[in-house]
Formats: structure tokens, sequence, C-alpha cells
């Protein structure tokens, strides 16, 4: 049984008024306590009444089709919750699943750059990194003098104690490779001659203790991921 | 649990193993409510239909994480599309209102909290525990749950201090508690 306090917190939460760090931290407890689950699930059960008392809305023609061309090609399954494993041990799988969002957000990306009137040289490489909902999360751009930088496209929760970490993978043997941490500013910038930059290198950003993962390795969930993309302009 | 509501739990688990046709069948008989729930959120009928698109893609995607002893295969959809229309309106009420949003947010007005409350089923559990709070108060976690508001923006609309807002609305969960056990 949950206690009163988290009660009237799933409740809260539930009608959509939990925001911030109060929200973050809900969440994260939520992923993991089962009495907690109950308790939104509870809640949900009961409002849900409401749902039903909206005006349904006809949908347009064209709906259904958007939906199946964002879900990817027939015949590959996409609905795996663990992330992980898929990401670095099947590039392949991935690869196909996301790149219709990623062709299309990297026009986005070119845009941002011009948008910011940087005089700039122009990228060897860029990765639209994106969300586990597939939408545009960060743009990596990759210079000749081995230079990256990260434009975030949305604000990301960084839980105190947290903190991110930006990886890449190029080879699966070897595995990913951090790039470096990442403060909690709108951009962020690093100097990484030593690593490649090739078209199809994966990066991607964790969610780390803070001082980075104790193992080398991405141990923390994942907030964007995108494969590196040569620009056509 | 009623016989569509097995349907629902089905559908969403063969969608967890990859069927397309089960995600089209719940397309099928859910899309129009989805939209229709996200309009009362976010009062644009296209950007409704934007969420209804990213909520398919969300569903589609954690499918296998859906579980049945938590809750009706329904409730948990219909969770997808609010969150990401409060998520929606949010992001956009940081932007400048246009004068063409208020005149549809005021054409909505009378289509939103209270009228979802008067169209409860009779006799459902919700609706006979929302009529023992006080009518303000009851009007304040409608406000919440059917237009996706803030607490800033409910005690804007029904004219109280912020303070004054949140504790209503904790008072009243409070009390629902309660009620609902």
């Amino acid at each position: 049984m949950t206690d009163r306090m988290d009660d009237l917190s799933a409740g809260e939460y539930v009608l959509g008024l939990m925001e911030g760090p109060a929200l973050a931290e809900f969440e994260r407890r939520l992923a993991h306590d089962r009495a907690l689950q109950a308790a939104v699930g509870h809640w949900r059960e009961h409002f849900s009444a409401l749902d039903s008392t909206a005006t349904p809305a006809r949908p347009s023609t064209v709906l259904w089709n958007k939906i199946e061309s964002s879900i990817g090609r027939p015949g590959v399954v996409d609905a795996a919750p663990n992330f992980r494993e898929r990401i670095w041990s099947n590039l392949g799988f991935w690869r196909g699943t996301s790149f219709a969002g990623a062709a299309a957000s990297l026009v986005l990306a070119v845009t941002v750059g011009l948008m910011a009137g940087r005089a700039t040289p122009k990228p060897m490489i860029i990765a639209v990194m994106q969300t586990g909902d597939m939408s545009p999360g960060a743009i990596v751009e990759a210079f000749a003098d081995g230079s990256l930088s990260i434009v975030a496209l949305k604000d990301f929760e960084v839980p105190p104690g947290r903190t991110m970490q930006f990886w890449t993978l190029w080879d699966k043997q070897k595995g990913p490779v951090s790039v470096g941490l990442i403060d909690r500013t709108k951009r962020a910038r690093f100097q990484r001659a030593d690593l490649p930059q090739q078209n199809d290198q994966l990066y991607e950003i964790t969610l780390e203790q803070e001082g980075g993962s104790p193992t080398g390795k991405p141990t923390g969930p994942v907030l964007v991921k995108g494969y590196a993309t040569t620009p056509r302009l | 649990m009623s016989v569509s509501e097995l349907d629902h739990a089905k559908l969403l688990v063969a969608c967890g193993r990859g069927d397309r046709a089960a995600l089209r069948a719940i397309y099928e008989r859910e899309a129009g409510a989805m939209i229709g729930i996200a309009a009362r959120i976010v009062k644009r009928r296209e950007l409704a239909e934007e969420i209804a698109h990213d909520a398919f893609v969300q569903i589609w995607r954690f499918a296998a994480r859906y579980d049945p002893a938590l809750g009706s295969g329904r409730a948990w959809m219909f969770a997808i599309v609010r969150n990401r229309a409060i998520n929606a309106l949010r992001d956009t009420s940081r932007e400048q209102a246009t004068p063409d949003d208020e005149i549809n947010a005021a054409v909505d007005r009378d289509s939103g909290a209270e009228n979802a409350f008067d169209k409860l089923a009779e006799g459902s559990a919700l609706r006979r525990c929302l009529e023992n709070l006080d009518p303000r108060r009851r009007v304040a976690v409608l406000l919440a749950y059917v237009e996706g508001l803030s607490h800033g923006e409910i005690a804007a609309r029904i004219n109280v201090p912020l303070g004054t807002c949140k504790s209503w609305i904790t008072r009243s969960l409070a009390q629902l508690r309660e009620c609902l056990a």
C-alpha cells in the first residue's frame, strides 16, 4: 500500500499538475516503485471516465499513413523496451527504424546552423540525436579540426547528483567511447581530434552519476541518440 | 473488466510483439477519441491530430511496457495522449498567445471542464465523488484533467490566489481518495 502523501502525489501526477524537479523525482521513483505504479493506475482508472466525455473527432485521411511511416518498415519489431541492448548490439536495426526521422530532421539541423548566423567552417558530419519517441532532441556537429559541438533542441532534466555524458560508437568491437561530460548549458563543445568522424557513426547522450560513468561505458538511461550523416549542402 | 477492455489489453500485447495490424485495430477504435481528448487540451484541431500521431508512435514503441495488472489498456493509452497534449500546451503557452488563440479558448471554454462533468456517466464512482466536492474546487480539478491547465492557469481562471488553488486541489484529491477507495 502507498502512504497518503504518495497517493496524493500520484493524483497530482495523473491530473498533470506536477512540474519541474518534483515531476522528475516522481517519475524516477515511479520507474521502479510498484506501489506507486499501482497508485497512479488507480487514479488513472477513475479519471479516465472523463476521457470518455471528449467528443471524438474524425481523423484526417492521411493520419494512419503518417503513423505507419513513423513506426518504420513492416516486419521490423520495434517495441521492445530495452533500448540499450538494441542500440549497442544491433546497429543495422536502429538505422532502419530511425532513418526517416533523421533525414527529415537533417533539414532542421542545417537551418538551425544558418539561423544562428555562424560563419563557421562546414561540419564534416552532422548527427540529429532523437529522443525515445523519435523527436529531435539535440544536434551534433563535428568539424575537420576535431572539434564537436552539441546544440540542445529541448530541455533535459538532470536530477541532482547526475550528469549527462556524451558517447560515440564507430566500432562495435571497441564499444562506445566517452567524448566527455555535458554541463547544464544549451550548448557544449569538445575538442577530440583523436576520435574518428565518419558517416554512420553513432552518437548518444546518457544520464550518468556525477563525474561520469564509473565503468567507462554507458550505464544510465539513453536521453538521445542518432547517426552521423555528411551534410549535403 | 469489459470485453472491449480485454481486447485493448490483448491488442497492446500484440503491438508489443510488433504486430502492426493490432495497432491499426487500436487506431480504428480510438483515434477519434484521442484527437478529441487532445483537442480539449490544446484547443487546435491540427495540433490535436499531430499529438494523436505522436501518441500512436509512442504506444507502438512502448506497448511491451504496458502492464495489465496496473490498469486498463485504454486508460494507459489515454494517459499517453494527455501527457503529450499537456507538454504541447506548456510549450506553446510560453510563446505569445495570438488573438486567434484567445478567441478559440473563449469559444472552447463551454465545451471544456464543466461540460465534461455533465457528460460523466450517471452512477460512475468518479461522478458521485466529484459531486461531493464544493463546486469551485470541483472545477479546479476538472480544469487540470480535462483542459490540462497548470496550477497558475487554474488560479487565474477561477480567480483565486495560487496558494489557495493549490491547497484546494490537494484537499480535493484527499477527499476523492477517501471516496474512491
